[in-house]
């Protein structure tokens, strides 16, 4: 209360020395009122927001002559000049005309909202709330999924699975290659390594950026490369998704509900399992392995059938069902100019696709197990969010902005993928009929399977506080501070006497992992924006940044339950284990940006940064930033034309850096235990080497692009390339066995990875009529990635190429690039078999292509019609460039013997040699036939949107009524023989399809509702 | 009031100021403390040293019985690549090994030789703990070191193949080592146990008598190695009936890997029939000394044993029957790295060697023990061998000597390998390979002073 009082009476004082502006902001086609329009005075920190009547008034200007700008998106900007007089009010409306397409007015950066035009850098900004009304999102990846150049984004296909986002390639051959996340200023977690667990429930694994409800977001801004994220810091590198959540504006309550119901289906193929019984010499029992090529070679003495089946297609033994999805939520914002709201809620419920075949209920009858519901629907996710968001303007110096979202989830997720009791791997390796003990699965059912029970619940709370000081109309202070908060409990139970009989698993097993992690972000910055002479701005910036993050596990479990038990204390043999993960990264910088006329921006940074990641050998590191920004368009020499509106060119160069995991640089022992005579005993075992003179992968990134509005506003060009180096890349560099470390490889900054590429947008309105439109936008980018150097050690000798299964990383080549001994055939006996003779191995292995596509594109086109009430929009997604390791046919083929190639003479004949290349050579095996050109395209989205008309609104006392027919993942063009080209097991940089659920089918009606 | 502004101006600079020089107390912001790790400086105390020495002990367990992570020891190894063991398996790893066709890049044979060099480094370090920190220790707490980094030493060398480094790290300083021959590394086991031996002296107590014996025995089987026969056979003689060293499991710890890998899971299996040419049938002899059944479904069989069997391998599509091993059949059931029985198959073999008439009475007597008929004599040299390697391989079944054993028919009785390693076609597809060892991995290409194996030899 002190605090307020003084702050009244400073602007009281203030104001008899200062003047006043409002005024109103209308529609130039009805004059309705205009709100949400930001109205700035140019050159200093003062301006308002209009209010739901289209009002705003602007305090504390000092008198003379200011100019104003007023910008809103989906309306062009306007500026205009006015008069103010100390004590007196200057009145300044404006009349915005609607333009048919426009970028963003402005964008979120680590020092607080730019205008666009100041910003050198490609930054995308993503409009959500647009994105969620008019499609079925259910999490941020599907927001930035197509709608950001440049910006790759694969969703796992359970319900409730993780989203690996990349932006301008892989970096990092060793470190995450994840971009950060920032909402509401303040660091979160949000990718894989949020969620991952030490519970496996066979690869697929949630991201925390799952926690963050689409519907609370206003905008997401995609910050690319180190160019841009120089401010932002160590971490940086790997890009910035800048997230900032919807906020309350001046008016009345304006109530929004909404609600979604819909389907979730798959609709891949899955691949049947085939065996050729027949005796193998020297056996003579019949065997599932009497393939062509033995039988070619006489090693099949006798073949007796060929059988077929598929557990996924039949009606007694199908694991699929149709899933549900549903969600409710309602949102309430508004306000006096002294405090603002928005306050949401909502619950979301899905359930997955997979549910206990007939014929297991039908053995679970007949021996009497109980079904329960979480083994009858073993995917489910269940979301509550919550959200209020406070603006108070406590004076006309010092507003403060109050966030905080809370979420609760609740993850099941079953067995799926690389587990030998998972589903995947039991569905696909059958022995091509239906037997008696497992109906064709491999070796364990669904009902088995589905006993096992994964869970995960989370609570979680982002919160933040960003106070604004204006103590001056030149000088604005603003701080973050703010925790992310997540209260995480994993676990897993099997009951005993359930659950698949591998092992010790019948014996009953529950695992009880308990973690919280803190993130805490807390910066500050002070900006001065002075006019230097008329016409040239200064405005600089000094700011430091503290992020720490402490996370910390303990996990009890049990094996040997009770009959009936489900609990740690239930079991015989308990067992405990704790874990604490602690980091902290301190920075400052300083910026100093010259404005001249408002169309030539020139920019430069340095920031400074230390861990207590980094060694303790290295001190800080220095990420230095420059850059331009130029609306060429708008100097006087420029020569006009009529198609063109603006052309503004763009060049910036900056480093930003990766971080190494927190006790990476340390040497150090771990705990071990040893049974002896005596009983267990503690035990000490060297670790790790560490590495004190490590410090962080620095990329420095130059980028240079331009932008394009023609024809009116109706086409916006934005054309960017970038040159991205990443130095003192970390190599994990692999340590002799000889040296008997526990670990197994050290950090090391050795290596250099080169990203370069390009990125284009087009958007365009091609129709704009008072009853139809048509819109199109075109994003993509390509990328060319090349690991130039692992480097050498400290004795000078080169760091060998590092060789996995299909993975090399070799200097001059891809980073994760896929490699193997290619392989000729020719059916030289004409016997339509392609027997192992009939194929010739190369000696080595060579370079097949990129695991990560290079060529991405996002189609969106849009059709209004019925005066622009109706709108059908389609997504198509393209992706291209690269390979995909068809890891669940290689098993098939070359592990199980189960595949259509390697037993069924009718397989074509190039496909008999792959399979009889990876499994029947010997030591000139190669998997190079699995190795497949993955590129797609897919029809990602299909949307119908039917806007009621304002009368019809009004009557039923609405003051917005619109409902969204939506299908997601609907067709699939590609000639990748497996599953699915999006298929992915796990969360790591090389996309793998192991068994793994493909994106699945959706179809979601949505009804949004405005009061 | 201008007064009024610029004093608050001042006070807000005045706290500005103090958090900034705050912040900039950038050591306090930044030092973290991590408690999953040990550091180097909290283990230099007596307490320490004998932490240090059961970590060398838990490392010894790796490499014999085995542990879960990160992978089975050579002892499981070693006999998959010999005649013990066939994979039940669907990795390729484990199936390349079988077949005789192995990659430098075979993580299972990575993570195998990691851990042989672990408990060789581990004891060193802790060897050199003791010496530090706790000078006045008993003398065979040292000597127990160097038998575990001997008996490391000894089992790199009868696996892999020529080229061998003993690099180590002590004090974190890394020291590279020279590829080295077999015998070169057999012979540094030996000099190790020599140590032991050394540090005994002629204490009596029942602790040195155990490890003492121990050394014996351990010593026996390396110079064996180096076809010393008369030292081995020597060494071996000193060695009285009841010596024992077990490695022990537990639920805290780890579990019995040959009864995991086998029993539980069905990754490894005995082969239904002989797999090399030596004809080692371990199902159809029924010998006591290899007890085994075929998986079993039924409840009460005897081979329903964890709740898990079944009657094909792991790798159900390639139709492989699922046999386990009986010597083991609970996951704690601890195992003899050495004892009595091996010290007296290494006596019957000097004793062959050198034409003396007892050595079958010597494998008779063992043979009684456990009520088999005796052996007669075959007649021929060729005959003899066969037989005292048949009877080793029966007697020394699952604990890292199958390999060893057939290397040293080619080595040292000039078998071909041919003669003693499984060929022509592989069960799983394709044929057999040509190895006779295991290559040294391709990681340690990362040693300065390495490149590859000498060479492939036995």
């Amino acid at each position: 209360m002190i605090a307020l009082t003084a702050f009244g009476l400073e602007a009281q004082a203030q104001g008899a020395n200062t003047g006043q502006v409002s005024g109103r902001v209308t529609h130039a086609q009805g004059g309705q009122a205009i709100v949400g329009a930001q109205v700035r005075i140019t050159g200093t920190n003062l301006g308002a927001v209009t209010d739901d009547n289209g009002q705003y008034t602007i305090r504390l200007v000092p008198p003379g002559d200011v100019t104003l700008r007023v910008t809103r998106i989906g309306f062009g900007e306007q500026s205009r000049a006015v008069s103010v007089a100390a004590g007196a009010s200057a009145s300044a409306d404006f009349t915005l005309a609607p333009v048919a397409i426009q970028l963003a007015e402005v964008v979120t950066t680590a020092t607080g909202e730019q205008r666009r035009v100041e910003v050198a850098n490609a930054v995308t900004r993503v409009d959500a709330v647009k994105a969620v009304e008019t499609g079925a999102i259910q999490n941020v990846g599907q927001v930035l999924a197509t709608r950001a150049p440049g910006v790759q984004v694969l969703q796992g296909g359970l319900i409730g699975a993780g989203t690996r986002i990349r932006v301008r390639g892989t970096s990092s051959l060793s470190l995450s290659n994840e971009p950060i996340y920032v909402i509401d200023g303040i660091r979160v977690e949000a990718g894989a390594a949020s969620r991952t667990t030490n519970i496996s429930a066979g690869g697929t694994v949630p991201s925390g950026i799952n926690d963050i409800n689409p519907e609370e977001i206003e905008t997401i801004d995609v910050v690319r490369g180190p160019s841009a994220a120089t401010l932002y810091g160590t971490d940086a590198a790997n890009g910035v998704i800048v997230i900032t959540t919807k906020r309350g504006r001046v008016g009345s309550a304006q109530v929004s509900a909404y609600g979604e119901e819909g389907t979730i289906t798959d609709v891949r193929d899955y691949p049947a399992a085939y065996s050729a019984w027949g005796a193998v010499a020297p056996s003579t029992a019949s065997t599932p392995g009497c393939f062509p090529a033995r039988r070619a070679a006489g090693q099949c003495t006798r073949f007796d059938s060929l059988t077929v089946f598929n557990p996924a297609t039949d009606a007694q033994t199908t694991p699929f069902k149709d899933g549900h999805r549903r969600q409710y939520g309602a949102q309430v914002s508004g306000g006096v100019p002294a405090v603002r709201y928005f306050i949401s809620g909502e619950k979301e419920t899905a359930d997955g696709i997979y549910t206990i075949p007939k014929f297991d209920l039908t053995r679970f009858r007949s021996q009497n197990v109980k079904v329960r519901e979480e083994w009858r629907n073993p995917n489910t996710y269940d979301r509550k969010a919550g959200r209020a968001n406070l603006d108070l303007t406590v004076s006309p110096k010092f507003d403060i902005a109050v966030h905080s979202g809370f979420t609760q989830s609740y993850l099941r997720l079953p067995s799926t993928e690389n587990s030998v009791i998972g589903l995947g791997y039991n569905l696909l390796n059958g022995v091509g009929r239906r037997t008696a003990s497992t109906s064709g699965y491999t070796s364990y059912t669904p009902g088995d399977i589905f006993q096992r029970v994964t869970e995960q619940r989370v609570n979680r709370l982002i919160a933040s506080a960003t106070p604004v000081y204006r103590p001056f109309t030149w000088l604005t202070g603003r701080a973050n501070l703010g925790v992310d908060f997540t209260n995480r409990v994993d676990e897993q139970l099997c009951r005993a006497s359930t659950c698949p009989a591998f092992s010790t698993i019948r014996e009953g097993a529950k695992q009880d992992d308990r973690t919280t992690i803190f993130n805490y972000t807390a910066d500050g910055n002070v900006s001065a924006s002075v006019d230097v002479v008329p016409g040239l701005n200064s405005r600089s910036t000094l700011g430091a940044q503290l992020v720490a993050s402490n996370a910390n596990r303990n996990g009890a479990g049990s094996s040997r339950l009770s009959p009936g038990g489900s609990t740690v204390t239930q079991g015989a043999v308990p067992f405990a284990d704790e874990a604490t993960t602690v980091s902290r990264t301190l920075g400052a910088f300083f910026e100093q940006q010259m404005a001249w006329q408002e169309r030539l921006y020139v920019t430069g940074a340095i920031r400074a940064d230390n861990s207590s990641a980094f060694g303790v050998n290295f001190g800080s590191v220095i990420y230095p930033k420059a850059s331009i920004s130029y609306v060429l368009s708008e100097e006087p020499f420029f020569p006009s034309f009529d198609f063109l509106d603006q052309l503004r060119v763009r060049s910036a160069y900056g480093a930003s850096g990766v971080r190494p995991g927190t006790t990476d640089a340390l040497p150090f022992f771990g705990a071990t235990q040893v049974a002896l005579g005596t009983g267990d005993q503690p035990g000490v075992i060297f670790s790790a080497l560490g590495n004190l003179d490590l410090k962080p992968e620095r990329s420095t990134e130059f980028e240079a692009g331009l932008d394009l509005t023609l024809f009116h506003s109706r086409a916006n060009l934005e054309f960017t390339y970038y040159n991205k180096v990443s130095k003192d890349a970390l190599v994990q560099r692999i340590l002799p066995p000889s040296f008997g470390t526990g670990a197994t490889n050290r950090f090391e900054n050795l290596g250099r990875v080169d990203n370069h590429g390009f990125e284009w947008l087009v958007q365009s309105q091609l129709v704009d009529l008072p009853a139809v439109g048509f819109d199109l936008t075109i994003n993509g980018s390509h990328n060319t990635n090349k690991l130039v150097d692992l480097g050498t050690d400290a004795t000078g000798k080169k760091i060998p190429p590092i060789i996995g299964t299909t993975i090399q990383q070799r200097n001059g080549y891809p980073l994760n690039g896929y490699w193997q001994r290619p392989y000729r055939f020719r059916d030289a006996n004409g016997d339509g078999i392609i027997a192992a003779s009939e194929i010739t191995v190369e000696d080595s292995a060579n370079f097949i292509g990129y695991s990560q596509p290079r060529l991405e594109m996002g189609i969106t086109a849009g059709v209004e019609f019925w005066r622009k009430q109706l709108r059908l929009q389609a997504v198509v997604d393209h992706k291209g460039g690269h390979y995909l390791y068809n890891n669940g046919e290689r098993f098939r083929c070359v592990s199980g013997g189960n595949c259509r190639d390697l037993v069924d003479l009718n397989s074509p004949l190039d496909r008999q040699a792959r399979a009889v290349a990876g499994r029947l050579l010997g030591v000139n095996n190669t998997l190079r036939g699995f190795i497949e050109k993955a590129d797609y395209t897919r029809l990602r989205e299909l949307s119908l949107t039917l806007r009621a008309p304002e009368n019809f609104a009004r009557r039923l006392r609405t003051r917005v009524l619109s409902a969204t027919l939506t299908g997601q993942n609907l067709g699939l063009w590609t000639d990748y023989t497996g599953i699915d080209p999006e298929s992915s097991y796990g969360q790591g940089d090389v996309p793998n399809d192991l068994f793994t659920q493909a994106p699945l089918t959706t179809y979601v009606l949505r009804v949004n509702v405005g009061f | 009031m201008t007064a009024e502004i610029a004093r608050r101006s001042i006070r807000v600079l005045g706290v500005a100021t103090v958090f900034a020089a705050a912040a900039c107390n950038v050591d306090n912001l930044l030092d973290v403390k991590d408690p999953d790790i040990i550091n180097p400086g909290d283990i230099q105390d007596p307490s320490g040293a004998q932490a240090l020495r059961n970590g060398a002990l838990a490392r010894l367990v790796q490499i014999t019985g085995g542990s879960a992570t990160p992978s089975e020891s050579f002892w499981l190894l070693g006999g998959l690549l010999a005649d013990e063991w066939r994979s039940g398996d669907t990795f390729i790893e484990r199936n390349e090994i079988d077949q005789r066709a192995i990659r430098i890049q075979n993580g299972n044979l990575e993570n195998t030789t990691r851990l042989a060099h672990r408990a060789r480094v581990t004891a060193l370090q802790a060897r050199k703990s003791t010496e530090a920190n706790d000078p006045g220790i008993a003398a065979w707490q040292i000597a127990e070191m160097f038998l575990v980094q001997g008996y490391a030493e000894n089992i790199l060398a009868e696996n892999l193949c020529n080229g061998i480094a003993l690099s180590y790290v002590l004090n974190n300083a890394a020291v590279e080592g020279e590829p080295l021959t077999d015998s070169a590394v057999f012979a540094t086991a030996v000099a190790h146990y020599d140590s032991a031996l050394a540090r005994l002296g002629t204490a009596s107590d029942a602790n040195s008598t155990r490890i003492r014996n121990r050394a014996n025995v351990l010593k026996a089987r390396s110079l064996m190695n180096l076809k010393r026969f008369r030292e081995a056979g020597a060494a071996a003689a000193l060695v009285p009936a009841g010596t024992a060293w077990f490695v022990r499991f537990s639920d805290n710890t780890w579990y019995n890997q040959i009864w995991s890998l086998n029993n539980s899971a069905g990754r490894y299996t005995l082969p239904a029939t002989a797999e090399g040419p030596l004809q080692m049938d371990w199902v159809g002899a029924q010998d006591p000394r290899v007890p085994n059944c075929r998986g079993d479904t039924t409840r009460t069989s005897v081979c329903y044993l964890a709740g898990a069997q079944l009657p094909v391998v792991f790798d159900g599509a390639s139709g492989l029957p699922r046999y386990a091993q009986l010597l083991w059949t609970q996951r704690t059931d601890s195992v003899a790295i050495t004892n009595y029985v091996e010290a007296q198959l290494i006596v019957a073999e000097v004793q062959l060697d050198s034409a003396d008439a007892r050595w079958l009475t010597t494998l008779n007597t063992l043979r009684a023990t456990v009520g088999l008929p005796a052996l007669a004599d075959p007649g021929t040299i060729t005959g003899r061998q066969d037989l005292l390697f048949r009877e080793r391989g029966f007697w020394l079944f699952g604990r890292g000597y199958r390999l060893g054993d057939l290397r040293r028919l080619i080595r040292q009785y000039g078998r071909t390998q041919d003669q003693v390693f499984p060929t022509g076609t592989y069960v799983k597809g394709g044929s057999y390979g040509p190895d006779v060892n295991f290559p040294i991995p391709q990681a340690e290409q990362n040693n300065s002073k390495f490149n590859a194996c000498l060479d492939r030899k036995a």
